[in-house]
């Protein structure tokens, strides 16, 4: 091993790991062995974990016709203070495409043309396409919503990918709909039916959010019976099985979100005739009160869980505001909402290789994924 | 179990330091030779006195912040704040120090102290070309042209803003 003046690998991974993926591509070009160590499962999973939330930045998605940039802009400023400090990305693929969410640096894509999912690390600029699904949906019909979960089941070292489709000919009428789940697995590289005959009372799932809601290796979604009850849906990977949790209050809320923060699930509504936030927090199987705020006035709805407990709000003039519960300071981001998707991003070094590391990559403590809510025709053919 | 209070470190230049154990045990390596009932000689350590009077000061400062952590003295808040700055400092600008204490935090097995040497290294790593890094690090540059070649196709767009 060439000289890295007494530093055993253990120490060296321990410094390099809290570094961006730019520096540490740059890197590679240092000597042999550091090119090996940055590109081994074993750095890859310490740089997830050293290279921790303080970097997580604002990745927007802009629907076309937006402006005329390319669709993806990261800004590099966490306080969204400086969005002159951005970068702007291009799509892989140029198909019409859509973002289902992204996940520990990872994008998945939806190629509406192939209809073939893929996936893709902003940060290393690698893409890759996973197998067709073969879906058995009759051809009169189509699916109206897709929800999907993403994580890396650590024991059994292996990727899982579920969706949920809500298929219909016909979607104002119940017994036109039926819900089908499918989970891709790295391993086999194939895709597989779950039977989910629970899934088959719910119209609708998810809300406007793409962001990832999991949490000890259980992805949650917010769902709508017929009968308009709302609750939780959440899919624990372990046993591959649906449960249901009741939302806070028992209550209806028009516009809820749910996010992860401080190693917990948390609930966030906009109630419009008091104009006041109220987020609940789920400790120990329950469902706590946590904040209560307003009037505040002019807002149509919360967005997204940002840094520290503050959450995106879009305005009634659609504008992007910040509200930190904190300082209680209300912050126009200067930005419109309008064709505006919101992604929290963390950049990785993760391979869309899978071949090379998945055997090795099971050091992990926490399993992810990806959560996304979106229409699509997501035909069979 | 051990019968005093203190423990006696030899530094690899033989200087011996005495600390409280309560200090000491923040040192995985420490606290098990405690456990263990072989720490009540001297424990030698290939750490020079230097670094090794550098990791004393900082366990007691940490166990003095610990200790006070329920009292709201802004004082003492300040004072802690300010010393952990300059400890930044002295270790940022001394690359000797900084990588003799990086190796001391790793054999004694203080994962605090480490982390933080970690990062104030990977902060001053960051901004560095690759033939700085070599220089920082002591490094030799051992790659053929074909592989430099193969690794600037594969990662040659990261070296543009």
């Amino acid at each position: 091993m060439t000289s890295n003046d007494g530093f055993s690998e253990d120490l060296l991974i321990e410094i390099l790991s809290r570094l961006p993926v730019k520096s540490l591509m740059r890197y590679k070009f240092v000597c042999r062995f550091w090119c090996a160590l940055i590109k081994s499962p074993r750095f890859v999973s310490r740089h997830i974990i050293n290279y921790n939330d303080d970097n997580t930045r604002l990745v927007v998605e802009k629907v076309p016709g937006y402006d005329a940039g390319p669709p993806y802009v990261l800004f590099h400023d966490e306080t969204l203070v400086d969005l002159s400090n951005d970068e702007r990305f291009e799509p892989p693929t140029r198909h019409d495409h859509e973002l289902l969410g992204n996940c520990n640096g990872l994008f998945c894509l939806h190629d509406k043309n192939s209809n073939r999912i893929s996936i893709w690390n902003l940060a290393t600029r690698e893409f890759r396409a996973l197998p067709k699904w073969k879906g058995e949906i009759p051809r009169h019909k189509w699916v109206y919503q897709l929800n999907f979960g993403f994580e890396l089941d650590s024991s059994s070292n292996d990727y899982k990918i579920i969706f949920i489709l809500n298929v219909t000919d016909d979607n104002t009428r119940k017994d036109s709909v039926s819900t089908e789940v499918i989970l891709y697995t790295l391993s086999t590289d194939s895709w597989r039916y779950l039977k989910a005959n629970e899934l088959s009372d719910y119209s609708f799932l998810g809300g406007q959010q793409s962001e990832n809601t999991y949490l000890d290796r259980i992805c949650y979604w917010i769902a709508w019976r017929y009968n308009n009850c709302q609750e939780i849906l959440s899919f624990h990977m372990r046993d591959e099985a649906f449960h249901v949790i009741k939302c806070p209050d028992n209550s209806y809320f028009p516009n809820p979100i749910l996010g992860i923060y401080d190693n917990s699930l948390h609930f966030l509504d906009f109630d419009r005739s008091e104009s006041c936030f109220e987020k609940w927090v789920m400790k120990e199987g329950s469902w706590t009160k946590q904040l209560s705020v307003g009037p505040i006035l002019g807002v149509l709805r919360a967005l997204e869980f940002w840094k520290n407990g503050s959450f995106f709000i879009e305005s009634n003039t659609n504008q992007l505001l910040l509200y930190d519960p904190n300082t209680r300071a209300l912050r126009d981001v200067g930005l419109g909402t309008d064709g505006l998707f919101l992604h929290r991003y963390k950049e990785s070094l993760i391979s869309t290789e899978w071949e090379d590391w998945v055997v090795d990559f099971f050091d992990i403590p926490i399993p992810w994924h990806i959560l996304g809510v979106y229409q699509t025709d997501f035909d069979s053919s | 179990m051990a019968t005093t209070s203190t423990v006696k470190l030899r530094s690899g230049d033989n200087e011996v330091f005495e600390v409280e154990k309560q200090v000491m045990i923040q040192s995985g390596t420490i606290r098990n030779m405690i456990e263990d009932d072989a720490a009540d000689g001297e424990i030698p350590l290939q750490i020079s006195s230097r670094n090794l009077a550098k990791v004393v000061e900082w366990c007691k400062c940490m166990q003095h912040r610990d200790r006070n952590n329920n009292n709201d003295n802004k004082e003492e808040e300040e004072e802690e704040e300010e010393w952990e700055k300059k400890f930044d400092e002295e270790v940022s600008e001394d690359k000797d120090l900084h990588f003799g204490l990086l190796l001391a935090a790793n054999y004694l097995e203080i994962p605090a102290l480490l982390h933080r040497l970690c990062q104030l290294a990977a902060d001053i790593v960051k901004g560095k070309t690759p033939e700085e890094i070599r220089r920082t690090f002591n490094i030799k540059k051992d790659f053929t042209p074909e592989e430099e070649e193969a690794v600037m196709d594969e990662h040659g767009w990261a070296f543009h803003d």
